[in-house]
């Protein structure tokens, strides 16, 4: 490092940088970092696929720094680095696809309301710290521990967005159900960590419908447009509600179990449809978890070839007549949930 | 300021943060970025609405210190400014809405591959500074100098991830076509940037198709799904194809493509009428017209052929399209040259 170069320089020189500023991370920045969890700074969080560089605790908490964190969202990260790890999620195909799904973190529980994750009107944007440095360490831990860089062991065609921070909460204040983890079997005081590999979100707005089965035709058909992997495989889905679309349900007396259940049954395409183009394959058909009559253009096929891959939560702000769906990938990732300790 | 704080603390104090780092704007740093390009630091590029803070060449450099920009990306951030600025493209509406579409900047020329900026694989994604840096400038001036902070002003719903940042340069060594902003209307070989409100990119996978009737089946389907605006009125829409999927409609003009695209996205007029959005009389405003008693009747979902931006980007190989749908709120994509 000559002496006229910037600090910033200085790590934007480097190959794993995502290309936006980093926090220089000092030691006693780092430190700082680690007052927010009570782990040992020495403690194995796991190995980072595709490169497999191990990651303790004081790994993590570096990354935290250069991404912009507090120490209080370190439990958070940490929470993070450890579901991608989980087998089911499978990141090392993550890292390598030519798809461009990222890892979604949506937390439930008071912890994320403590720290200001935000899960009201804007979460998915800029403007909300928590969110953008939570996110953009777990990629930074990605491209420099685990190597995914774009061309090199990233295969990534587009890339995303989403992947250069990807972090909400649930609005739970708004909802009028239970947190999602509720529905995933956990208790709703504890603080849980949903990780699900998928798309940007994309929007359905509806300003006019006041019911929810005429609601639901929009977002069904946006989310079986014949682009995503989630016609052709099992994938996982995300579908966010506003409040304002959430109440309409609520409003109903529908519970989330029965809009689940009930996008699940409108979301789909007739074969005959999929034959016409797109990524078909009879093979891929006859692989469905669920058998099809290759010769019966009418057969309805859903998107959602198991509903438990549908992820449904209620976010962003009121006023807003606004969905949002998020598609998955086709690799073979499940989405993954943890209680985890502040 | 404290003397306990920490330099990069007291930025994220600030209400118009985009919530990550920025590098400190020293003066020293502001100089080196002005010398990227030979503009006066007075000059006035224009006023940032709703709020209208003003965007001198001197407050426009001291963002792009901010975003960590080098001062070679100075004169295309001047540009995508300029062009966002352009009354047709209505950014103080898009600064307000509650859509999410967020200012795309798309860059053609020479310019673009001498800074770095990137168009080939993983080209919307992290890990290139040109691409991060000259975005993330736009939205913190559009936060900072125009006011449009979430809950403020801006009153998006959800936000979308490429509010963060959104430029990208076309992929034209793998095009089989001219330049993007020769078909706007720009010379061959001059620098152009082009800005259009959209939604973030959405992928069409696949590598079955072999020809483009086949490849536009999925395509056009992505293009005409329920959700988006450009079903029900008139909005831009932006198609990038991968340089594999470009290569299949080798034979056809950009032109010929976009031709297509527009007579085959579409849905019939009985389908909108199940969608919640659905409203007649905005199918009377269309700028052609609808028979509202024939169901049947085939409603183009690109109402205006001029809407639809047609690019080649992202990495080879790589079986896959990006559709970013539009925005209702009256903007129309600028183009602009730009000199360096």
């Amino acid at each position: 490092m000559s002496a006229p170069e910037d600090e910033f320089e200085f790590f934007f020189d480097k190959p794993w940088s995502d290309g936006l500023p980093v926090v220089p991370p000092t030691g006693e920045r780092i430190e700082r970092m680690l007052t927010g969890t009570s782990r040992s700074p020495e403690e194995p969080v796991g190995e980072i696929p595709p490169a497999y560089e191990a990651a303790s605790v004081r790994d993590v908490a570096v990354h935290a720094v250069m991404a912009g964190c507090r120490p209080e969202y370190l439990p958070a990260v940490l929470a993070g680095a450890e579901a991608m790890l989980e087998e089911p999620f499978n990141i090392n195909g993550i890292q390598a696809t030519m798809h461009a799904v990222a890892p979604l973190m949506i937390l439930n529980g008071p912890y994320a309301k403590e720290i200001g994750l935000h899960g009201g009107l804007g979460c998915f944007g800029p403007g909300f710290r928590a969110n953008a440095t939570i996110g953009r360490a777990i990629r930074l831990i990605l491209m420099n521990l685990g190597a995914g860089l774009p061309g090199i062991t990233s295969m990534s065609t587009f890339s995303q967005p989403s992947r250069y921070t990807y972090c909400i909460r649930e609005n739970e204040e708004e909802s009028p159900w239970g947190p999602l983890s509720e529905s995933l079997g956990f208790s709703p005081e504890e603080n849980v960590l949903i990780l699900v590999a998928v798309e940007n979100p994309q929007l359905v707005f509806d300003d006019v419908s006041t019911g929810p089965e005429r609601l639901f035709v929009a977002i069904a058909d946006t989310m079986a447009h014949l682009g995503s992997w989630n016609n052709w495989a099992q994938s996982d889905l995300v579908v966010a509600l506003a409040p304002q679309q959430a109440a309409i349900c609520g409003r109903a007396g529908l519970s989330r179990e029965d809009v689940h259940a009930r996008l699940c049954a409108l979301a789909g395409r007739r074969l005959g449809e999929m034959k016409r183009g797109g990524d078909y394959r009879p093979g891929r058909i006859r692989d469905l978890p669920f058998p099809v009559d290759l010769e019966d253009d009418d057969f309805f096929i859903p998107t959602l070839k198991d509903p438990k891959d549908l992820k449904l939560i209620v976010a962003g702000g009121v006023p807003g007549p606004v969905t949002a769906v998020m598609h998955g990938w086709s690799g073979g990732s499940r989405a993954v949930s943890r209680a985890f300790t502040p | 300021m404290t003397g306990e704080m920490d330099g990069v603390e007291f930025f994220f104090e600030k209400k118009w943060s985009d919530g990550l780092p920025v590098v400190v704007p020293t003066e020293e740093r502001i100089e080196r970025m002005i010398s990227g390009a030979s503009r006066d630091p007075v000059e006035l590029i224009g006023a940032v609405p709703p709020a209208f803070g003003e965007a001198t060449v001197r407050a426009i450099a001291a963002h792009a210190v901010m975003a960590g920009c080098r001062p070679e990306y100075l004169p295309v951030l001047i540009a995508g400014l300029e062009s966002m600025l352009d009354e047709r493209f209505g950014l103080n509406g898009l600064q307000g809405s509650m859509n999410s579409s967020a200012p795309l900047l798309i860059v053609n020329g020479p310019y673009a591959k001498k800074i770095g900026l990137h168009g080939g694989r993983g080209c919307f994604g992290p890990g290139f500074r040109a691409n991060a840096t000259i975005g993330r400038a736009i939205r913190l001036m559009l936060l900072n100098l125009g006011g449009g902070i979430p809950g403020v002003v801006s009153m998006s719903t959800f936000g979308q991830p490429s509010k963060y940042t959104f430029c990208i340069a076309e992929n034209e060594a793998g095009s089989p076509w001219e330049p993007f902003s020769v078909s706007r209307g720009l010379e061959a070989g001059e620098n152009a940037v082009t800005a259009v409100a959209c939604e973030n990119p959405q992928l069409v996978v696949d590598n079955y198709a072999r020809n483009p009737e086949q490849l536009f089946v999925s395509i056009a389907d992505t293009m005409s799904h329920l959700g988006c605006w450009n079903q029900w009125v008139r909005s831009d829409l932006v198609l990038a194809l991968s340089p594999q999927q470009a290569a299949i409609c080798a034979d056809l003009s950009r032109e010929d493509v976009r031709r297509r695209l527009c007579d085959l996205a579409g849905r019939r007029l009985g389908d909108l009428k199940r969608a919640g959005q659905y409203r007649p009389e905005w199918m009377q405003d269309l700028p052609f017209e609808v028979d509202l008693e024939d169901d049947d009747f085939f409603v183009p979902v690109i109402k205006d052929p001029a809407d639809l931006h047609i690019i080649v980007a992202g990495g080879s190989p790589g079986p896959h399209c990006a559709v970013m749908h539009g925005w209702n709120g009256g903007s129309r994509a600028v183009s602009r040259a730009f000199t360096v």
